[in-house]
């Protein structure tokens, strides 16, 4: 997430079960790497070695107890020593890009927490990454994963101007696996040309800003499942619920039992004393006992178990503290 | 069966007092291994098999760094190629035996069987809390569970198992663990803390660090998952305001197969560093705890693999640590395996 703009907060902040790990960092470097980019190599002042994280994984930068943003890690996975973000100077700023640029000079102290990763690398055969602008910045590690790893895999690295685009020096060094596309010079990504021949042996990374991703899932709409990653800027966001928690359908398929869940009553609750067989334990979204396959409709997750992928597939829900979107949810229950 | 231990992730093969001269063979994530010390003194690790038939190289010898078959006599040098075959004047030209990453450090040898360029993507091994060098007292323990490694760390992650199995080791004012304080998690790590109120010393604290047993003393237990290879925890009793005493439990968990976990116990200690008399008694507490462990492990391990249906575990709060863990050990799984096949 290389959002410097990311205006919901990750739903995991708002679980007490799990805290995630927080560090107050020193700026060891600061470096302008491209137009209105600079990237900030964060350590440990008491050279204190610094959480194992994967290529995709991400941290929060709390500039503020209110200014907390998401930005990719795009340094060596081995060194744990130091972390490296690349941070964007956006001209619409709502304040996290505009500190960094402004107060995290080389020797100021910052508080970050994670790291966690929504954008994991799967192993593969052969990888095609595509990045637009600050978005080459988890495909950065990636490529460096994949090149030391001898697997095959070509960039498709797109910007506004060759002067705007970080790390060009690095990755023109791997010669034509890398095609890179300033936008005053060769126009538009051609997506539509990269993206043509589905290959089941390719896995696709997109990271950039939202127009590039909806067209490259466009794009890769032939593409086997699986087959496309992408990291949006602004995750999804969870709308606050303003009036608090609405009633819901929920049907029990296997028992041939629905029940209306009201805003009061969990859906564990409602199933329950409908005569629906069910188990749970900790009643707070923490040891995963309830967990129930999804048939139909699209949940609401509050729990602590699922990871983001899981969470974002909507497959399973815990049902004794999460709710639904959609009015209606089928479980297999 | 599909395993659940991931490959490409830094485990413990053996203690460095394991590889001495000869030829050391370990089964590790069902591969066999033989091993060996260079005259320089560095470890060298390889698949042990011969590859001409299927003899293990472990069960032949070394001979000035290179290991010499006991089958046919093939001879391979330490970086695994096919040197000499007494049968015939010319070596295959390319042939060679697959050699492993190793990293030797604090008396442990630590060994990469995945992506073999995909080692140096990784930090090296390091254990936590732990002094690198000679600054504490320690003992160490290697033994085998024929248990799943995932077994191993839930039963250390969630210790509301030992006033049932170890009622004699806790101290004597506490009798229920109060629940975790924190489990804090990155994306690789787990680690969690638990503080009790001031208590009486178990009969083991008095005699292993000398506590009195009329003192009240406020202790902190914490632990790390810190990949599915390792899971240290930590236990600092302290008066308020004199240096406390700590013990590790540095816990090396490698699959030896899908249902076999080597096991690599070290106990480290800040207190009594030099008395023999105290690494010897707390060997013999944690082999017997072990010993323990082991029963309740197998026996899980055996239920399950007599199991004729599926059963979906309850689980409590305090497997949270556990839970997490487990998800982060399958996901390192589910990102090695190709998604598309």
């Amino acid at each position: 997430m290389t959002a410097p703009e990311l205006l919901v907060e990750s739903p995991q902040r708002n679980r007490g079960t799990y805290r995630e790990v927080e560090l107050d960092l020193q700026v060891r470097k600061r470096e302008r790497v491209a137009e209105g980019v600079v990237v900030l190599t964060l350590a440990d002042p008491a050279g204190a070695d610094l959480p194992e994280w994967t290529p995709g994984a991400h941290i929060d930068l709390m500039m503020t107890p209110t200014l907390i943003r998401q930005y990719s890690l795009c340094g060596d996975t081995s060194n744990s020593a130091e972390w490296k973000v690349g941070v964007l100077l956006d001209p619409a700023s709502r304040g996290g890009s505009q500190f960094v640029h402004d107060k995290l000079h080389e020797g100021a102290t910052v508080r970050v927490r994670g790291p966690r990763n929504h954008f994991p690398m799967v192993q593969a055969a052969r990888y095609k990454f595509i990045a637009g602008g600050i978005g080459i910045t988890p495909i950065y590690t990636m490529i460096a994963a994949a090149a030391a790893t001898n697997a095959d895999w070509q960039l498709l690295y797109g910007g506004r101007t060759r002067s705007s685009m970080a790390f060009l020096d690095v990755l023109e060094d791997h010669g034509d696996r890398v095609s890179v596309c300033p936008q005053d010079e060769t126009g538009m990504l051609d997506l539509a040309a990269e993206l043509s021949a589905p290959d089941e042996d390719t896995v696709v990374y997109c990271c950039g800003p939202e127009g590039l991703l909806s067209a490259v899932e466009q794009a890769c709409t032939s593409w086997p499942t699986g087959s496309l990653h992408i990291e949006r800027f602004a995750a999804k966001a969870f709308e606050p619920s303003v009036g608090g928690d609405s009633a819901f359908e929920v049907e029990c398929q296997r028992s041939g039992v629905s029940v209306t869940v009201p805003p009061d009553k969990t859906i564990y609750e409602a199933v329950e004393e409908a005569g629906v067989d069910v188990l749970g334990s900790c009643m707070e979204g923490v040891c995963g006992t309830c967990e129930c396959d999804v048939i139909e409709g699209e949940p609401d997750p509050r729990d602590s178990v699922l990871s983001e992928a899981e969470r974002e597939s909507g497959a399973t829900i815990m049902i004794c503290v999460s709710r639904s979107r959609s009015e209606r949810l089928v479980l297999d229950l | 069966m599909r395993t659940n231990y991931p490959f490409n992730c830094w485990y413990i093969a053996a203690a460095s007092e394991e590889i001495k001269t000869g030829l050391f063979t370990r089964r590790v994530l069902d591969q066999p291994v033989v091993m060996f010390r260079r005259g320089t003194g560095e470890v060298v690790a390889m698949e042990d098999r011969c590859l001409h038939r299927a003899y293990p190289l472990s069960k032949g010898r070394i001979e000035d760094d290179r290991i010499v078959c006991g089958y046919h006599g093939c001879t391979y040098d330490a970086g695994g190629r096919l040197v000499d075959v007494p049968s015939q004047g010319n070596v295959p030209p390319g042939a060679r035996v697959r050699t492993y990453p190793i990293h030797e450090k604090s008396g442990f040898v630590w060994l990469w069987l995945g992506e073999p360029a995909a080692a140096r993507l990784r930090p090296p091994p390091r254990i936590p809390w732990s002094a690198e060098e000679d600054g504490w007292g320690k003992s160490l323990e290697v033994s085998s569970v024929r248990a799943n490694y995932l077994l191993l760390h839930e039963h250390y992650l969630d210790l509301t198992n030992v006033f049932h199995m170890y009622p004699e080791a806790a101290p004597p004012d506490i009798h229920t663990l109060p629940p975790l304080n924190e489990v804090e998690v990155s994306e690789l790590s787990v680690s969690y803390s638990r503080q009790t109120v001031p208590t009486r010393p178990a009969s083991w604290e008095m005699d292993v660090a000398g506590l009195a047993a009329d003192t009240k003393l406020p202790r902190v237990e914490e632990g790390i998952f810190v990949s599915p290879a390792l899971h240290v925890q930590r236990y600092i009793v302290g008066p308020d305001g004199e240096k406390p005493y700590v013990l590790l439990r540095v816990q090396g968990f490698t699959p030896e197969s899908h249902g076999a976990t080597h096991v690599f116990l070290q106990i480290q200690r800040n207190y009594a560093i030099t008395d023999d008399s105290v690494t010897g008694y707390l060997r013999t507490m944690f082999h017997e705890m072990g010993k323990r462990d082991q029963d309740v492990l197998e026996t899980v391990q055996q239920q399950l693999d007599q199991e004729t249906r599926p059963h979906r575990d309850l689980n409590f709060k305090a497997d949270r640590a556990a839970i997490r863990a487990r998800r982060i050990a399958q996901q390192m799984v589910d990102d090695e395996r190709f998604v598309l096949r």
